[in-house]
């Protein structure tokens, strides 16, 4: 049985526990962009709608910049998977904001500059 | 108002670029416009819906190419580097400094590649006739390198050629500095043997490398008349070197 839900996590991603890593960077990078707490962003609560919008931006970065399958995204985020193509199709409709979208835009190239090393893993 | 509205659409095209830059993402027709969609099932919403003027600007900015199964993606073309400027043969450049009556000591760009002889053995007169021989050429040549050597240091470091390590029994090698002092004698003797109405003109060209409007100039020779000179002091150091 264990060996089953081990088999269901591979399926989805090769690194869950780098993958947090990734997400809490991407959360604590979002965090700094929009003066929203990175516990409030983490939170299972929607707790506010800064908090809301944030979680949002934060998986829509993760989905659009690393090329993840939103599986993969849902699972780092502790989300269901429709839940993450919602925030994808909310932050792609901002988008339409010019001020909004550069925005996103600084975000995704500071992503982008990451080293790929650190965020791939050396393998 | 036109301008803005362009700038929508552009801005728009470009949404729809990045968002196809993703591997995997397709642009295909909708019933409203042209879907964005990141992957291939296309029973889910599509990420972005762009109308026809968007795609029209999508399409004059980057390269679609048409799938099997519909729509299009997007072509990675990368950017065209320059192609690299084409080489020279024969040419060095580089900067000498002249003399100039107005500005004193200037520097000019030049072909260091050159020399003043080279230049007079391409040369031809009235009946096509290179105006210095080859031989005369090689003469010039060869004093203009003697000059060279004397002014050199030569090899000071340890050689460590993988060659074969024979003597070749030519005896003791030179000391730099002797080799100096050598072809500092060599110079001397061609000098002499060219006379003292000619040795000026090879030192001017041959040595120092001016050119022969210049030597002209500084020796008080009519003008054009140069090149004669020179030739008769070629000839004689075809004399002295032997060569003919």
């Amino acid at each position: 049985m264990l060996v089953q839900a081990l088999e269901d996590i591979w399926a989805i991603t090769p690194d869950p526990r780098r993958d947090r890593l990734t997400v809490a960077f991407v959360t604590h990078l979002v965090a700094m962009a929009t003066d929203v707490s990175p516990g409030d962003i983490s939170a299972h609560k929607r707790t506010s709608v800064a908090a809301a919008r944030a979680r949002q931006i934060a998986i829509y970065l993760t989905h659009v910049t690393f090329h993840w399958p939103l599986a993969r995204v849902a699972f780092a985020f502790g989300r269901d998977r429709t839940t993450c193509a919602h925030a994808c199709h909310r932050i792609e409709d901002l988008r339409e904001d010019a001020g909004f979208d550069a925005k996103l835009v600084s975000l995704e190239a500071c992503l982008r500059q990451a080293p790929r090393q650190i965020l791939e893993g050396a393998r | 108002m036109t301008e803005a509205m362009d700038l929508a659409v552009e801005h728009l095209a470009m949404r729809a670029a990045r968002l196809l830059a993703r591997p995997g993402a397709v642009i295909e027709a909708a019933p409203l416009g042209y879907a964005v969609r990141l992957g291939p099932n296309r029973r889910r919403r599509p990420m972005l819906v762009i109308d026809e003027t968007a795609f029209r600007a999508l399409v004059r900015l980057t390269t679609l190419t048409p799938r099997k199964q519909g729509g299009w993606s997007l072509v990675f073309t990368p950017p065209a580097r320059p192609a690299p400027p084409p080489g020279k043969p024969g040419v060095i450049e580089g900067e000498v400094t002249i003399e100039e009556p107005g500005l004193g000591r200037t520097a000019f760009k030049a072909n260091l590649g050159e020399s003043p002889l080279a230049w007079l053995a391409r040369r031809r007169d009235g009946q096509g006739r290179p105006w210095l021989t080859p031989v005369e050429a090689a003469a010039g040549e060869r004093l203009r390198e003697e000059f060279h050597r004397a002014g050199t240091v030569g090899r000071l470091t340890m050689n460590w050629d993988a060659g074969p390590r024979v003597d070749g029994g030519g005896g003791r090698r030179l000391e730099p500095a002797e080799r100096a002092r050598a072809a500092k004698d060599r110079i001397a003797a061609a000098l002499q043997a060219a006379g003292p109405g000619l040795r000026e003109i090879l030192e001017h060209v041959c040595l120092a490398g001016t050119a022969l409007e210049a030597a002209e100039r500084a020796l008080g020779l009519p003008r054009r008349a140069g090149k004669t000179v020179l030739k008769l002091a070629l000839q004689r150091l075809v004399l002295h070197y032997r060569m003919a």
